[in-house]
């Protein structure tokens, strides 16, 4: 058994809705709050990474074998952080133990897990967040070189299978849906609220439709201004959004804004400006800057980015082969990054393999020192040097083949320390968590 | 002069011809496979050299050459038209959603051309206003019924982009199909409303009895078409609701097509309009 337990938990585009991931979501500017929190309840030793996309919020945690948290802590945890009633996310929780953790860390880096199969994006998301973690010190000798590992599988796969090559983007799905509103893109304007890397390529795909202007909104008026520039768009001020959207006819949204910027209140008043021409609104932030019922307004076509990516989901079936191959990739890393824990493990587990059998030896040798009252100090010394030695020696040969085998074969290594756990019953008490997996 | 029984026939093969094509291009829907897009186009020229070989031995057996002389011509120029102008579409800039709505038109005009020919066939009077009457009557009826196609495209692909569902590129973008549900409602009612003046001329001027239920939905039809109209002026009523307008209009058009055809015109001109 290993010493240090690896588990996660977490909820993805799978398992909960937009509107509860958006709560659970761990803003950038908060992700540093979340780990100070989390070490001040659970203590220092216990390492975390937090993943919060738009798709996933995950929280990989390693603790010690009979340390805190456990699941039930994390969730609590987790709800006191958001303000959010347990009951009201743990259905939609999934969580996973040790290797099966392992596995999933290593799928999502690989995209397998994200509604845009073979999209890149999600490498340089798992990126940020182990920097994250790493530069608060919140990943050490577990997380640490799992997150090393899943990067390195992330980008093996996407350069062996071709996973990533050919995809649907949202920002084509989004393109291709203005296309079924619009015929013509000459007399257009399209808006950017935001002016951060997903607004950037969703422009960059509208821009090649050639629409009449391109404005970019942004709270930061450099950021604007550089975004403008690369589009040969015109920056415009944050302040002076209605007017903005009263001549926009699409808008790509996608500001950190903590509320909804766009209000369906405000898009009454604006439709009748508008004179009802019809708006494609492109809602890519989590937390959603447009609210919900704007889109049920007539000639308003709201799409956010579960929409969006629901549509390049549908794709995925044609590409079996791709997704063989990186489950293969996956699969060995699993095993490799497995064997490789494992050894590390190979110390104490030797460890214990003396003490249990020093201890055995000691029982029989005080039973059998009962039996013979006679015996002086000196005779005992010798019997108890005996049964040491005699320990020792029978341990000595599969201990040094163990040794030896792991240098040469580390992950061949991995049956025998199986046996040896199994054979000498050396395997730890067991943890209440371990069954807590999915 | 009543169709004769090898102008039925010769009519029927181009139903049958057009129902092939029809079905081809419903296909597309699944299988947009080059063979079908083919298969359309041949059956609809076919169908179109059919339908015009029976209005030309029409024409001849009744010694006249001016289109629209009886309900029989009238109702399968009416389908001709409607075809040529698929085949206009789908050459200058393809909307193959449309033939899946026109289609079906023109196989069911063709069809009322057989039975309300053989059946209940009469011929219009050979008067200008009258003649004018019919001709901006059916005339308008195309447009509308263009306008309803393109209409009723409209509201689905706009439900569609509305529940997020993946939208047929077959079925032409909301603005396109605005565009063309305006520009056909424009034309159909102008052509509608010279119609009902002239069909108002005819009553008035030589007394002729027309049934009041064509009276009153073809009045109908002329205002849900100003509605639609009106749309440039309110726009809240662009869009969807302009689009269910045309379709509600050419319904009204279609009653009084049947109010035509079916209830008995009395009255002094002798003519049917």
């Amino acid at each position: 058994m290993l010493q240090q337990r690896l588990f996660m938990l977490g909820v993805n585009h799978q398992t909960a809705p937009l509107e509860l991931r958006e709560k659970l979501a761990f803003a950038p500017t908060r992700r540093n709050d979340a780990i100070d929190a989390f070490r001040q309840r659970f203590g220092a030793g216990c390492e975390l990474v937090i993943l919060s996309t738009c798709n996933r919020v995950e929280l990989y945690v390693a603790r010690e074998v009979h340390g805190h948290p456990r699941v039930e802590e994390l969730v609590d945890f987790v709800g006191q952080f958001h303000a959010l009633p347990p009951e009201q996310f743990k259905p939609h929780l999934y969580s996973k133990a040790e290797t099966e953790a392992v596995e999933h860390l290593f799928g999502v880096t690989c995209s397998l897990d994200s509604m845009v199969l073979g999209e890149t994006q999600i490498l340089g998301q798992v990126r940020e967040a182990y920097e994250l973690a790493k530069g608060a010190s919140s990943a050490g000798a577990m997380l640490h070189p799992l997150f090393q590992r899943a990067l390195a599988v992330g980008k093996q796969v996407m350069h062996e299978t071709g996973l990533n090559a050919g995809r649907l983007s949202v920002a084509s799905v989004a393109v291709d849906y203005a296309r079924r509103i619009f015929d013509h893109f000459d007399d257009k304007t399209v808006l950017s609220i935001g002016a951060g890397k997903m607004a950037s390529l969703v422009l960059q795909s509208f821009a090649g439709l050639k629409p009449k202007s391109l404005l970019i909104c942004n709270r930061d008026g450099t950021k604007a201004a550089a975004l403008a520039e690369q589009f040969g768009g015109q920056a415009v001020p944050f302040d002076a959004l209605e007017s903005h959207l009263t001549i926009a006819d699409v808008v790509i949204s996608s500001t950190g804004a903590p509320h909804a910027i766009i209000t369906r209140s405000q898009f009454d008043r604006l439709l009748r400006q508008r004179r009802y021409r019809p708006i494609f609104l492109i809602d890519i932030a989590l937390p959603r800057d447009v609210e919900a019922s704007v889109g049920e307004l007539e000639n308003v076509y709201l799409y956010n980015i579960d929409d969006l990516q629901q549509v390049v989901a549908a794709t995925q079936s044609t590409r079996k082969e791709s997704i063989d191959a990186a489950r293969k990739i996956i699969a060995q890393h699993v095993e490799e990054y497995a064997a490789w824990h494992r050894t590390r493990e190979l110390g104490p587990l030797i460890d214990r393999l003396y003490k249990r059998y020093h201890e055995v030896a000691r029982e029989e040798l005080h039973r059998t020192l009962h039996k013979l009252p006679d015996l002086d100090q000196d005779e005992r010394a010798q019997l108890e040097d005996l049964v040491r030695r005699l320990v020792n020696k029978l341990l000595h040969s599969p201990v040094q083949a163990m040794r030896k085998s792991d240098a040469l074969h580390p992950t061949l290594n991995l049956p025998y320390l199986h046996a040896m756990e199994k054979l000498f019953q050396l395997e730890e008490p067991a943890d209440e968590d371990a069954s807590e997996g999915q | 002069m009543p169709p004769t029984s090898g102008q039925l026939a010769l009519l029927l093969l181009s139903i049958l011809i057009f129902a092939i094509g029809g079905a081809a291009s419903v296909v597309r829907w699944w299988d947009d496979h080059p063979r079908w897009r083919k298969t359309m186009r041949w059956c609809v020229t076919f169908g179109i050299l059919i339908a015009l070989i029976v209005l030309v031995w029409h024409s001849i057996a009744r010694r006249q050459w001016l289109p629209l002389g009886d309900n029989f011509d009238s109702l399968i120029w009416m389908g001709l038209l409607l075809a040529l102008f698929v085949v206009y579409v789908q050459r200058r800039k393809p909307l193959i959603g449309l033939d899946w709505f026109v289609m079906p038109l023109v196989v069911i005009l063709l069809i009322s051309a057989i039975v309300f020919g053989r059946n209940r066939y009469h011929a219009y009077v050979a008067d200008t206003w009258l003649w004018v009457h019919v001709a901006t009557a059916f005339l308008g009826g195309v447009g509308f019924a263009i306008a309803a196609a393109s209409g009723a495209m409209y509201v689905i692909a706009s439900r569609r982009l509305h529940r997020k569902a993946p939208v047929s590129p077959q079925l032409g973008s909301l603005e396109r199909l605005e565009h063309l549900t305006m520009s056909s409602v424009t034309l159909g009612f102008a052509l509608l409303t010279v119609g009902l003046i002239t069909g108002v001329v005819r009553i008035v001027a030589a007394g002729e009895h027309t049934p009041l239920a064509k009276i009153i939905l073809a009045g109908c039809a002329w205002v849900v078409y100003a509605l639609v109209l009106h749309s440039p002026m309110n726009p809240s009523f662009r869009g969807r609701k302009a689009a269910v307008l045309s379709v509600v209009g050419f319904l009204l058009m279609i009653g009084t097509i049947l109010a035509v055809l079916l209830l008995p015109a009395g009255g002094g001109g002798g003519g049917n309009s």
